[in-house]
């Protein structure tokens, strides 16, 4: 019996320490110094919420060195996911202790993070790489970590080098027309472009559904739940035209697929920027800034436009001439490359959604 | 009151009563908390874009009967539901009845060939359903070189698909559940109808699926309870389009965060399996009763 008691409580221990380890090192605010006390930098576990695959193998690779410079003490802990799921994870989470320190987000999401009161107002003093960021890109709650911008893609051996989004209706391509689950957004701006120039500027997106409609009823469009199942649809001449960014798109052009080509259109396009916020109730707020600066290192920054095509969104970061021309864009594309409301889109696209859900995709 | 008069609650040594509190306390923390939680927030209201707040309010169980979209989504849950479970007990049923009359070696090949594919996750085997059956998969890849099609067919992000998914991941339990009963059934039993005269049909529907009737009963309420709640083959063999109830319960928590209106959806889902799987049972073991006491 003695034995037994002895075993018990010998297991309790290993427990409590083990249990013990690494929240002591994370703490509750995770700002206080190193356990050694050799320096003041942050510590502790940053959890960041982000999506799997590549990206995330990315930041593991190249930021976490660069990270280590700067916060030796910090360990890096990936939530991986669907934005979607992290922010209704946050919300849960939102009186209460959060899971995540960081998330990565597209800056379309970020007024659903700020309206909720989710995300914390930035200190630029701790992410001196900000003076890098060029002046229309910087935000309090968001730091921009990578930049592209929505194009047409086409098979070059079935398609003739399109000009317009009109293809999308064009019935000579029924069948061979590919789009992804989640892009309900982009559908509806170019659906409401097609009738004009100002339509998805200060007009009203909604006139676009009837567009879409059209294109259901008539085109035999495939809808694909992932960019990868879209992009080997392309690489392999299931389908022959999309839509996605230029980044996405140039890595479907590969030696043993199909030829891809991307386009922007004459109508014009919208820019996409994404990066990262910090949790408001962050467990490591120091960390995160840390990580943050990290983000805008111009080797990661490098990192990310050879790997997965995505621009830099710092000065002090000039890529190699051909890998420009690949994923950067033209003046003339820049000039045909507009922003669109965020803030509209969010007031929308509860109501989008549901319609998307309901009168689109659904068969 | 001596020893003989006290009640005992055990027969072997150890008292049953502390054993099932570990069991009963984690059921309670991590099952019926949950599932309180939930059903509370079903009666909460939904804000959009936002989150909820709290009310008591039935708005999200009667958007789900009125909308005519979430009312379609149910009914093809059922259906995709019913008819993986009769496929399965179909396709099942003579494995089930050889197995029950092998030994030795070949028992345990079979088996071990039945619980192998149980050990891959179900997302593993859906990515293979893709692989196999999108437009440039092997099975259109091999029908167009061979000439018996000249254009792609459409075999992924079906009904079709979705329920020929469920039974590749169901057949194994099936069959398993099954074969323990079929194996009670005594051989002199089919010989004895045989020999009385009876077909072998008639043999079969007379004597052997009568008595098998209690591990049809279990075998088709668990698949069925399964397949009513199939979230990842749904999601990666139906694809977007086919959307069944656990798949929509999963768009309206995390997508719109419409977490009332889910958890609405996920007490319907829950409330229609039990009834039809306690009614589906009550009536066959009615019958099954019946049947033992005219025989």
């Amino acid at each position: 019996m003695k034995r037994l008691i002895a075993s018990i409580l010998a297991a309790a221990a290993i427990l409590s320490i083990a249990g013990c380890s690494p929240k002591g090192e994370s703490g509750s605010s995770g700002s206080s110094g190193s356990q050694s006390g050799e320096d003041s930098g942050p510590s502790g576990e940053l959890v960041v919420a982000t999506w799997a695959g590549t990206y995330q193998e990315l930041l593991q690779e190249y930021l976490e060195p660069v990270l280590a410079e700067t916060a030796p003490n910090v360990t890096v802990v990936y939530a991986t996911g669907n934005d979607t799921d992290h922010i209704a994870k946050a919300l849960a989470e939102k009186d209460g202790v959060g899971t995540y320190d960081v998330m990565m987000i597209g800056q379309l999401d970020m007024p659903k993070m700020t309206n909720n009161d989710l995300v914390m107002k930035l200190d630029p003093e701790k992410i001196p790489n900000l003076q890098h960021v060029s002046p229309e890109y910087q935000d309090d709650y968001f730091v921009p970590q990578i930049s592209s911008g929505g194009v047409l893609a086409y098979n070059e051996n079935y398609v003739e080098t399109p000009d317009s989004w009109g293809v999308f209706w064009d019935e000579q391509y029924k069948g061979k027309i590919g789009i992804l689950e989640t892009s309900r957004m982009f559908s509806l701006y170019m659906s409401a472009l097609m009738l004009g120039p100002d339509v998805p500027y200060g007009g009203d997106w909604n006139e676009g559904w009837d567009g879409l409609m059209d294109m259901k009823e008539n085109m035999d469009i495939k809808v694909y739940a992932t960019n990868e199942q879209l992009g080997n649809a392309m690489a392999t001449g299931e389908i022959w035209i999309t839509f996605g960014w230029r980044a996405r798109a140039a890595s479907w052009d590969t030696e043993e697929g199909e030829p891809i080509g991307n386009v922007v259109p004459k109508e014009g396009t919208y820019p996409y920027l994404s990066g990262a916020c910090i949790f408001k109730n962050a467990n490591n707020p120091e960390a995160a800034h840390a990580f943050m600066n990290a983000l805008l290192d111009p080797r990661v920054q490098m990192a990310f436009a050879e790997h997965m095509g995505y621009a830099p969104t710092v000065d002090n970061c000039q890529l190699p001439q051909e890998l420009n021309d690949t994923i950067g864009f033209t003046q003339d594309e820049l000039e045909r490359t507009k922003p669109v409301d965020a803030e509209y889109i969010y007031e929308n696209d509860g109501v989008w959604l549901e319609k998307w859900n309901k009168e689109f995709i659904a068969q | 009151m001596g020893q003989h008069g006290r009640k005992r609650s055990y027969q072997d040594g150890l008292p049953v009563a502390p054993l099932l509190v570990p069991a009963a306390l984690v059921t309670s923390l991590m099952f019926l908390a949950p599932i309180l939680v939930f059903f509370r927030f079903s009666f909460y209201q939904y804000v959009p874009g936002k989150f909820m707040e709290p009310a008591w309010t039935l708005e999200n169980y009667l958007e789900f009967f009125t909308d005519p979209y979430y009312f379609h989504i149910l009914v093809r849950t059922l259906r995709i539901a019913f008819w993986a479970t009769l496929l399965t007990l179909i396709l099942a049923f003579p494995v089930a009845s050889y197995m029950a009359r092998t030994k030795g070696k070949l028992k345990s090949f079979f088996v071990i060939a039945l619980v192998f594919p149980m050990m891959l996750g179900s997302v593993i085997r859906g990515m293979g359903w893709i692989g196999l059956l999108s437009e440039a998969g092997l099975v259109n890849k091999f029908l167009l070189q061979t000439g018996l099609i000249q254009q792609s067919l459409k075999l992924i992000y079906t009904e079709n698909s979705v329920i020929f998914a469920i039974v590749s991941i169901e057949l194994p339990l099936m069959i398993l559940t099954l074969e323990t009963v079929l194996e009670s059934i005594h051989p002199d039993l089919e010989l004895a109808a045989r020999n009385l005269g009876a077909s072998a049909a008639r043999t079969f529907f007379k004597v052997k699926l009568p008595l098998a009737v209690p591990g049809i009963l279990a075998g088709t309420s668990l698949i069925f309870v399964q397949s009513m709640n199939t979230y990842s083959t749904a999601r990666m063999v139906g694809g977007p389009t086919i959307q069944m109830m656990a798949t929509s319960i999963y768009t309206e928590i995390t997508e719109l965060s419409n977490w009332p209106g889910g958890a609405a959806m996920a007490f319907i889902l829950l409330a229609i399996t039990l009834v039809i799987t306690y009614l589906y049972s009550h009536v066959l073991e009615k019958k099954y009763i019946q049947t033992m006491h005219l025989s």
